[in-house]
């Protein structure tokens, strides 16, 4: 069977272990408990016919407390780079943890989840700036754990970039 | 598990307090345990009969961890530390542990163990310092919406004081006959009139917010959409002229009633026909049409100016959304919320031949 390493990858409090969860189990826990060192959980779906297991890195949210380790970034085939589509500081730092993990020689797919769409009246995202980052080629999915939209798309869509890289 | 090292004795007592697995690295990604396995060991590794373990064939994470710990016995000092990670087990558990790499008497040493540190007062501590981090950003967030609303304030003002301003530049023009310049005075006086009460109303969302402005459905008299769709575009007329618009409203003769209040309903059509006089262009029409259709009534205001940008047709009914100039308002958000609050629905199309079009549609009463 195929297997894919995915990092989630963002800053704290952006719904990354929500997200995980939603997707594997399909639940979601409104109580926020900001995840230490990695979390991993597998998920298998089936993409062209094909069975691929998932094995999903949740790691710590980045910030001055815990800051991301490069080191857990090794043998990654993908990553979810997460943004609280509410708090646009987190897009801000979502493109710098990108040009960090470019900067590491890190050379994978990656496709932009803007979570927390449940939240529309509270959104804070700049439409321009998502369509901009759109044509630089870039994956950028809205999604909500919450209500599980967006999310299943999200992994698939990677799902598909990773098969694809490594195809090539 | 089976262990028959020599040196098992060692690694016996003490850490076994710590719940600590101590492995040796025998090369090509093989462990031999040392000393007795704690509880959580055989149900994580799935150990049977055989003494040497694949622990990266194991664990996802001591598979990434192993390559630095082997960099480490090589040519490092000390120990190299893991840090927490949590992963089910062979068993199916989810366990949390930590792992440090170290050499001792030239023997190249693993300890597994749960976390030294208590994870959750670590983790209470963390979250605290995370949940100020939040509620400062969401302190500032609310500054910027406070100016982005001050901002809105001035725009709201603003629409009737260009009714009232066309009005008195019109009289001031000498070929006016007497009788368009009392008419003309008297809708300057009743814009004067809604301009007080918005700047009540306007006190009472600074001591909330905008969303306590909802509207309260049964409290006023309903609005009878024909006439209200008059009042209004007789409200903007002058302002129209004066930009050389026409505006005009196709609307049945008879009450058209909805759900909801005559103010509310009016500050929306205000809201949506003051937008596309700003941008129709000079020499056409704002146009104001009036439906029904399936049990509601569907109020249309067209215009033939530019349109919404695709980008922005998202953001627009948004709370601080980007309206068609990408100018941030709360105008849209209000007809939404209106509209939503009756059982209607708010949306925007682009107009057939080139322009904009908004409409409402709302519940038909009785």
């Amino acid at each position: 069977m195929i297997q894919k390493k995915i990092c989630m990858i963002g800053s704290p409090a952006v719904g990354k272990t929500s997200l995980v969860r939603r997707y594997v189990e399909g639940v979601f826990t409104d109580e926020y408990l900001t995840t230490i060192g990695v979390k991993i959980d597998r998920k298998t779906l089936k993409h062209g016919g094909q069975d691929v297991n998932l094995i999903l890195w949740d790691l710590a949210g980045d910030d001055a407390f815990q800051p991301l380790k490069t080191s857990y970034l090794r043998g990654m085939s993908g990553y979810l780079l997460v943004a609280d589509g509410t708090r646009r500081s987190t897009l801000e730092h979502a493109l710098q943890l990108q040009q960090r993990i470019e900067e590491a020689h890190v050379d994978v797919p990656f496709v932009v989840l803007l979570n927390k769409h449940d939240l529309l009246d509270e959104w804070d995202i700049d439409e321009e700036f998502v369509q901009a980052l759109r044509g630089r080629g870039w994956d950028i999915i809205e999604s909500s754990a919450l209500v599980g939209f967006g999310v299943e798309e999200a992994f698939a869509q990677l799902t598909a970039r990773m098969l694809t890289t490594a195809a090539a | 598990m089976d262990v028959s090292s020599p040196s098992k004795s060692i690694f016996d007592g003490p850490l076994m307090l710590y719940d600590a697995a101590v492995l040796e690295y025998k090369g090509g990604g093989q462990f031999v345990l040392l000393g007795e396995a704690p509880g959580w060991f055989d149900g994580y590794f799935s150990t049977g009969s055989d003494d040497r373990l694949n622990l990266g064939d194991h664990s996802a994470f001591l598979n990434v961890f192993l390559l630095d710990a082997e960099q480490h016995w090589s040519e490092g000092e000390g120990r190299l530390q893991s840090g927490p990670w949590t992963e089910a087990g062979a068993d199916g558990r989810a366990v949390t542990l930590e792992a440090s790499a170290m050499e001792l008497d030239g023997r190249k040493l693993l300890l597994i163990a749960p976390p030294t540190l208590n994870l959750d007062a670590v983790q209470q501590l963390l979250q605290s310092a995370r949940d100020e981090h939040l509620s400062r950003e969401r302190e500032r967030k609310d500054v910027e919406q406070r100016e982005v609303l001050l901002h809105c304030i001035v725009h709201d003002l603003s629409n009737p004081l260009s009714g009232l301003k066309g009005s008195l530049q019109l009289l001031a023009e000498d070929n006016l006959v007497q009788r368009d310049g009392t008419e003309l005075l008297e809708i300057a006086t009743r814009q004067v009139d809604r301009m007080q009460t918005q700047i009540r109303a306007i006190l009472d969302a600074f001591r909330a917010d905008v969303a306590n402005q909802l509207p309260t459905a049964g409290q006023h008299a309903p609005p009878d959409v024909s006439e209200s769709s008059r009042a209004v575009a007789e409200a903007l007329s002058p302002a129209a002229r004066l930009a050389g618009l026409e505006i005009v409203v196709d609307a049945p003769d008879e009450p058209l009633l909805i759900v909801g209040d005559r103010d509310k309903f009016q500050r929306v059509l205000f809201n949506l026909a003051g937008n596309a006089l700003r941008y129709g262009p000079s020499g056409t029409s704002v146009r104001v049409i009036v439906q029904e259709k399936n049990g509601e009534v569907e109020i249309a205001v067209e215009d033939e100016g530019p349109g919404v940008p695709s980008e922005r047709i998202g953001t627009l009914f948004k709370r601080f959304g980007k309206g068609p100039d990408g100018q941030t308002g709360l105008g849209l958000y209000f007809c939404r919320i209106t509209a939503e609050h009756w059982g209607g629905s708010v949306g925007y199309s682009p107009r057939e031949g080139g322009g904009a079009r908004f409409w409402v549609r709302l519940p038909r009463r009785g």
